[in-house]
């Protein structure tokens, strides 16, 4: 808690301020995080958001399955045009053209995840509200015209950041590779983050704007709004220079020559610069516009629009991780893309694919870190939902889960406190850095599920090591939480516990205390 | 912990005040500035001095005039386009004939943004464009001309005198209004409601976001059902506007206006809320006029019967966060009070702001200042203050600002309208918010500045002077400590007992000062207060 704030307050409800002689001088210094266990650790996360809709079926094509030439009769990739990577075919232009091999070579490094199949429940089949949805991690089907002003970034930094923005970290905790902010880094609180494409003009712009004018101390209206402006101001300056000083240091450590000259390729580069001179931001967020592919995606030579899209991106993360490799900076880099929907499984009749929902999205970072392969099913293109469109296997919010409690020191109440709702990982990512000691609290022989499969009747068999708070829920498939058998304070000791499931099907069982987590997959048939 | 707990809400203070009773007394300098900063865009300093020993309501009448005023005309240029209709770029046409139709509107929407502006640079009595400005914040239209919802800007341009007319008449008029406006029924989809097919937009956004909102601000109780969406959406099926030429079935000659089709209507009976009922029409009532009559106007009534004190609770929310403080958090004791008296006074809003703006509440210490300058408050203030037009360097500069500052006119981020309050000043928009005022800056000539500072009478006196300016310039009186600093900027060298000299005599030294201490001042946090 911020000593001074509470000063200000309780001079507000009559305390009297004698009572803290030492505390009384002027708030004229910035209210700069030193030292703060979430703050530390060097995890940095990437978010490549593919604007339009990705047609993930024609990123990984399901070649060796024919329904996929029967519904995409015109725009259905040939086997001989695709790439074969392990057992996957993959779209010439994640390979093609790019230097070290592009995604073909990072795939079988082991440095690139493939997961299939994710999306939402009742899916949003419009851009802006999809991608909203997308960018503040919240579905809120019962009421579509819930508007989304947050992201889940957003939400979450400022969860760690209680006194934001009156008290900052020392560098921006995001930055947006864009004119403006993006909604994944908005809260309540205001925008967890800057917005830059070029860091000398945001240098120019901002230094020297710290006030001369010192903080005021009453309470009223006026005072308030003076000082968060006051704030803003502040940080305005600290972060140019802070950017700045880390861009001009990087610039000459990084290799420039590994960037082909195409414009996202330059914006990793510039994201690589940053983070080689030593800037302390967490979260780099990139746009790439245009996958709405209605028409001509392809044309017959298997290249086109589609192709000179996915071809950037495979130049830019794949130049951008040879260049992390060489600096030594690889294993703290975790990047994913994401999209608002896939595309329909059908094409349409101009060469191109409606809006549709569920599709795969890229994991990536240094193979010691990441799980990488293909994750999930491959995608169903029988059993289509009613608009034509892809089932989903996982809830995207289960990839986010992952990155915020491998990555950015969530615990899985964080977790819930930012999405309303608890999610499950895949475990794509290995946990790195991690301040916190982790500590098995669960018995050699881990959960112990009976009867597996069951008729819905089971019991939970655990050993706890030591007295805690736990949590035992049953998670479905996608992620998503299917129900809350219980969560209470526990003391060491072993327990049986029943649980009954009223539907069929796979659950898995996740025990969670403190960052911790076990858990056991099950199935129910009657 | 509930102490934290109390201290976050203390990050968002709330109004204290709730006195509406009529101030008396005449109004003093910083009354009088407080009550034009508010209710205009920043005023002249001689404007200033016309309000001051004024009582309230002298002060109210003359700045805001009566709501008859004649409108003001179009640019030659905006009239060679405003009655012109032209094809529909979605019809199939050849790309590019569509890119060329695309390319003119968007320069119109330019000019018409242009003139909007210099409409609102304007400082002359009465002022007419913050109240229009209030009203297209809540009746949102996001101008597109590119994709699916094509608004052809002489709708907009027609919006906007709408809005204008009736700033100051019953809001109810103004919601009868925009149900027929051409451009909120290309934007909310009404252009395409059958009764075969209502569409349930504007039906809804009518209720959640332009008159009561979802849930009474009071009681917290549920204002509609998505039956009663259902229902008012069939009473709006049938309308549309001639947008583009050769449209189906639209009227000749009468370019952008409204018009009625009788097939697309659904005749049946529709019920509303718990008591409102329209009767089903037969073919022959199935008319534009008995239509308006029963089925715009009439539903207007029933939500107005219905749902009265909802709607004025929502609307004197927004009214007070946008003229006297954009805090999210409301005093309900001071919306009910002014809800109260909206009511009884059959929602007129000249009456409403007659009331607020004439009483011991907007009049009190605790508002004076705490205005976070919206980018309009902000760059048409500085034209305001000093009197020169940014676009004087190039057309279209003060547009491209305010862009930039995130108020798009006639494009919110989406129909919910601008966020405002905090949201206009983050680490983006704060350093440009600095940079546009310094380049202004950089455009007023000496002259121009010698001009300003003589305006205020003590100029002689370096003392008074600076006070005088810089109780102008920032909302609230400083301190000592910065009034003497700011003084020494002035002086920039000059001893004291030379400054009369100086400045009779317009030396260099004393406009460099002037340039220092503007510079200071723009880059005061209390400067983006008003």
């Amino acid at each position: 808690m911020n000593r001074r704030r509470f000063i200000k307050t309780t001079a507000a409800i009559g305390i009297g301020l004698e009572l803290m002689p030492d505390l009384l001088k002027g708030f004229d210094e910035p209210e700069i995080i030193i030292q703060d266990e979430f703050l530390e650790g060097d995890n940095v996360v990437i978010i490549l958001e593919l604007f339009g809709g990705n047609d993930g079926l024609n990123t990984i094509i399901p070649a060796d399955d024919d329904q996929y030439y029967k519904i995409r009769p015109n725009i259905g990739i040939p086997k001989d045009e695709t790439i074969k990577v392990n057992d996957l075919y993959f779209n010439k232009a994640l390979v093609q053209d790019v230097k070290n091999g592009g995604f073909k070579r990072m795939f079988e490094d082991g440095r690139l995840a493939i997961v299939e199949g994710i999306g939402y429940d009742q899916p949003n089949l419009s851009h802006f509200r999809s991608e909203d949805i997308w960018l503040s991690g919240i579905n809120p089907k019962s009421n579509h015209k819930e508007k989304l002003l947050e992201g889940w970034l957003g939400r979450y930094f400022a969860l760690k950041l209680p006194n934001y923005p009156m008290q900052i970290p020392e560098h921006p905790i995001s930055i947006s590779i864009d004119g403006a902010i993006s909604l994944i880094f908005k809260s309540s609180k205001g925008d967890m983050g800057v917005a830059l494409t070029n860091p000398d003009e945001f240098y120019k712009l901002g230094v020297g704007l710290s006030p001369k004018e010192s903080l005021m101390q009453g309470n009223s209206y006026y005072e308030n709004e003076f000082n968060f402006i006051h704030t803003i101001a502040r940080q305005s300056d600290i972060y140019s220079q802070a950017v700045k000083t880390a861009y001009d240091k990087g610039i000459q450590k990084i290799n420039g020559n590994l960037y082909s000259e195409t414009e996202l390729s330059q914006k990793f580069k510039l994201i690589s610069a940053l983070i080689a001179g030593g800037l302390k931001t967490k979260v780099y967020f990139v746009k790439l516009s245009n996958f709405d592919t209605h028409a001509q995606q392809m044309n017959t030579a298997y290249t086109g629009q589609h192709y000179l899209l996915l071809n950037a991106v495979s130049k830019a993360i794949s130049e951008f991780m040879q260049d992390a490799l060489e600096n030594g900076l690889s294993e703290r880099i975790t990047g994913m893309t994401i999209s608002e929907f896939g595309r329909r499984a059908y094409d349409n009749g101009s060469r191109g694919t409606d809006h549709g929902a569920a599709s795969m999205q890229f994991v990536w970072g240094n193979d010691k870190f990441i799980n990488g392969g293909y994750w999930n099913n491959r995608p169903n293109l029988v059993d289509l939902d009613a608009n034509g469109n892809i089932k989903y296997q996982t809830d995207y919010r289960v990839i986010y889960t992952e990155i915020l409690e491998k990555r950015l020191g969530a615990t899985p109440e964080d977790v819930v406190k930012v999405f309303g709702e608890p999610f499950l990982p895949l475990n794509i990512l290995e946990k790195r850095v991690n301040s916190v000691t982790e500590r098995n609290f669960l018995g050699k022989n881990g959960i112990v599920i009976s009867p597996n499969p069951n008729s819905g009747y089971g019991i939970i068999q655990f050993e706890l090591k030591y007295n805690t708070f736990v949590d035992i829920s049953v998670f479905n498939l996608t992620g998503r939480v299917h129900k809350t058998i219980q969560r209470s304070y526990l003391t060491e000791g072993y327990y049986k516990i029943p649980f009954y499931i009223e539907d069929n099907g796979t659950f898995i069982i996740a025990i969670t205390a403190g960052n911790s987590r076990f858990s056991e997959k099950f199935t129910v048939f009657r | 912990m509930k102490l934290l707990d109390f201290f976050n809400e203390f990050d968002f203070p709330r109004i204290q005040s709730v006195d509406l009773n009529e101030k008396t007394g005449k109004l003093t300098y910083k009354e009088a500035l407080h009550l034009l900063r508010r209710i205009s865009f920043h005023p002249t300093p001689e404007q200033v001095e016309t309000i001051v020993g004024k009582s309230a309501t002298e002060a109210f009448d003359l700045i805001v005039g009566h709501g008859n005023e004649p409108l003001p005309e179009p640019t030659p240029s905006m009239s060679s386009w405003i009655n012109k209709l032209e094809e529909n770029p979605l019809d199939d046409l050849p790309l590019d004939i569509r890119f060329q139709i695309e390319g003119r509107q968007k320069s119109h929407y330019a000019e018409f943004i242009d003139w909007w502006l210099t409409l609102m640079k304007s400082p002359k009595f009465p002022e007419i464009e913050k109240f229009t400005l209030f009203l297209s914040s809540i009746w949102t239209i996001e101008f597109t001309y590119d994709t699916e919802a094509l608004i052809p800007v002489p709708l907009l341009y027609r919006n906007n005198n709408t809005l204008r007319q009736l700033r100051l008449s019953s809001y109810k008029s103004i919601a009868s209004a925009m149900t027929l406006d051409g451009a909120m029924l290309l934007y909310q989809s009404m252009f395409y409601s059958t009764n075969t097919a209502p569409n349930e937009n504007y039906a809804r956004e009518l209720m959640e976001l332009f008159t009561m909102g979802i849930g009474d601000l009071d009681s917290g109780k549920a204002n509609y059902t998505e039956a009663d969406i259902r229902e008012i959406s069939k009473a709006f099926t049938g309308w549309r506007t001639v947008a583009y030429l050769g449209q189906e079935g639209a009227p000749a000659n009468k370019p952008f206006q409204t018009f009625f089709v009788a097939k697309f209507h659904d005749k049946g009976s529709k019920k509303i809320f718990q008591f409102g009922k329209i009767d089903p029409i037969t073919d022959e009532d199935n008319t534009e006029d008995l239509v308006k009559k029963r089925e715009i106007d009439g539903l207007i009534d029933i939500l107005f019967n219905e749902r009265g004190m909802s709607i004025a609770r929502f609307i004197a929310d927004k009214v007070i966060r946008f003229y006297c403080y954009s805090s999210p958090y409301s005093n309900l004791e001071l919306i009910n009070g002014l809800a109260q008296y909206f009511v009884e006074n059959e929602f007129n809003l000249y009456k409403l702001y007659k009331k607020l703006f004439t009483s011991n509440f907007f009049y009190s210490d605790e508002l004076i200042g705490c205005q976070i300058k919206t980018p309009p408050e902000f760059l048409i203030g500085l034209q305001r203050m000093f009197g020169v037009d940014l676009d004087s360097t190039q057309q279209g500069k003060t547009r491209r600002y305010m862009n930039s500052l995130e108020q798009i006119l006639y494009d919110p981020p989406n129909v919910g309208s601008w966020k405002g309050y905090r949201t206009w000043i983050n680490t983006t928009t704060y350093p440009l918010r600095v940079k546009y005022a310094r380049e202004y800056l950089g455009i007023l000539k000496d002259s121009d500045l010698f001009n300003f500072i003589k305006k205020f009478q003590n100029y002689k006196n370096i003392d008074l002077l600076t006070k005088a300016l810089t109780n102008y310039l920032l909302p609230v009186e400083v301190s000592h400590d910065r009034l003497n600093e700011y003084k020494n900027i002035l002086l920039n060298g000059i001893a004291e007992n030379n400054w009369e000299n100086s400045i009779t005599n317009e030396d260099k030294k004393v406009a460099d000062g002037i340039r220092l201490f503007l510079t200071r001042i723009f880059s005061s946090p209390d400067f983006q207060l008003c």
